[in-house]
């Protein structure tokens, strides 16, 4: 399955996201509770979010994903607001005990499995220096969440993004 | 001198941003401190963002401290950095910017090495960049579920030694409105020992929960 995080309208993403039984996508309903660094999608509810806001179960909807593909507009060489809160609320993905990877600490898998990451950044006048430092968000992240980084694309408008249809032909 | 405090934690109890604010701000000790804690929400970070930023644009300093969150800034930080990106620009049209302030940021993190806070602190220079104000430095302060921890410990003393030194540093960075390296410094304690401490808080924690270890291992998937 394909989990697609994302910041575009309902009517965009219908217009420029794969869609189909395979795909699944989290979209900004208005409603989404920031983290409040409670720590209890470990300790209180093991692998969920305790706020339930319709974005407590992340961390197993990317469980259950081979692919994540997050299409964000890039903000300050980062996510945008919605799927960074998306992001932040997703921790439960992993174990909270730690292990020491690449001579750095980093926190220990709760599901045995890889994802591959697509990213998607959109926006304007992104320069060089911005451009890079969203890579290396995306190459950071997918070192904490065991994942394997296939694509990371930008582009001025969300227009011109060619977000990856499925190659196998099934959306 | 005047210096704006701006907390971006969620926690209103044993934060983390918050002891290490404090500690600077004693270090600072003159002057005068307006302190703002950032909102916990992505869709109404403009709310009062004008008068806000418009008290922000008369300081001479602005220290930001938040905690790390999956690589970069929490999402409702981003929330509100743009939101004053757009305040400050307006301000600056209506010609009502009296001062360009200085900021400084001070990012800690669950992970022992501060040094895994270096893509934050670099999306707070981008956004001074856009925002059209100064960087001066940063500081990444690792091991951060240790830092509560050691809030009676004074200042400078034992494996509170390196953070507070870099505290230190920055104050006089802040305090003359200087530019300097990011700095990224943790506790004074072995990484192995942070470690354990930390797995057998988990356990501690899960268990005053009324669970049990084995559900630390909970799979959803199951
Ligand atoms: C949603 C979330 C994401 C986090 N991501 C990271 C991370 O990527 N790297 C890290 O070292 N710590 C991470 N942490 C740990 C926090 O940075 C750490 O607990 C910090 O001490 C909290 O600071 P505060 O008390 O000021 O809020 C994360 C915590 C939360 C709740």
């Amino acid at each position: 399955m394909k989990l697609i995080i994302h910041d575009l309208t309902q009517e965009q993403a219908q217009k420029w996201l794969p869609s189909g039984k395979e795909v699944k996508k989290i979209t900004d309903r208005g409603v989404i509770q920031s983290c409040i660094g409670c720590f209890g999608c470990w300790v209180k509810t093991p692998g969920a979010c305790i706020l339930k806001d319709h974005y407590e179960d992340m961390g197993e909807k990317m469980a259950r994903a081979d692919e994540l593909i997050i299409v964000s507009e890039c903000v300050y060489g980062g996510y945008s607001p919605f799927v960074k809160t998306v992001m932040d609320r997703s921790i439960s993905y992993l174990h909270p005990y730690f292990v020491i990877k690449n001579g750095e600490m980093h926190h220990r898998r709760r599901y045995k499995k890889d994802l591959t990451m697509r990213v998607y950044f959109y926006g304007e006048g992104l320069g060089e220096a911005e451009k890079q430092l969203a890579r290396s968000v995306v190459e950071a992240n997918a070192l904490n969440y065991y994942a394997d980084v296939k694509a990371v694309e930008f582009a001025e408008r969300l227009e011109d993004l060619e977000v990856s249809k499925d190659e196998n032909g099934t959306d | 001198m005047k210096t704006a405090l701006i907390n971006g934690s969620p926690k209103r109890e044993k934060s983390v941003s918050a002891l290490l604010l404090k500690e600077l701000r004693d270090d600072l000790s003159e002057g005068e401190f307006l302190t703002y804690q950032i909102p916990l929400t992505i869709y109404n970070a403009d709310e009062g963002i004008s008068e806000i930023a418009e008290d922000l644009l008369t300081c001479d300093a602005l220290v930001f401290a938040f905690p790390l969150y999956a690589d970069g800034l929490p999402g409702h930080v981003t929330a509100y950095l743009r939101a004053l990106e757009a305040a400050f620009a307006m301000l600056r049209n209506k010609q009502k910017q009296e001062k360009t302030p200085r900021v400084y940021g001070i990012v800690n993190c669950g992970f022992y090495e501060g040094k895994q806070t270096h893509l934050a602190l670099d999306m707070m220079k981008l956004w001074c960049e856009k925002a059209k104000i100064d960087w001066g430095q940063g500081v990444g302060v690792g091991a951060g579920g240790m830092v509560y921890g050691l809030r009676n410990i004074p200042a400078g003393q034992g494996p509170k030694k390196a953070i507070s030194g870099a505290l230190r540093d920055l104050s006089e960075q802040v305090g003359t409105l200087g530019m300097a390296q990011d700095q990224f410094v943790s506790p004074g304690i072995p990484r192995i020992l942070y470690k354990l401490a930390g797995e057998m808080g988990w356990r501690n924690q899960v268990k005053a929960n009324g669970l049990t270890r084995r559900d630390l291992f909970t799979k959803r998937t199951d």
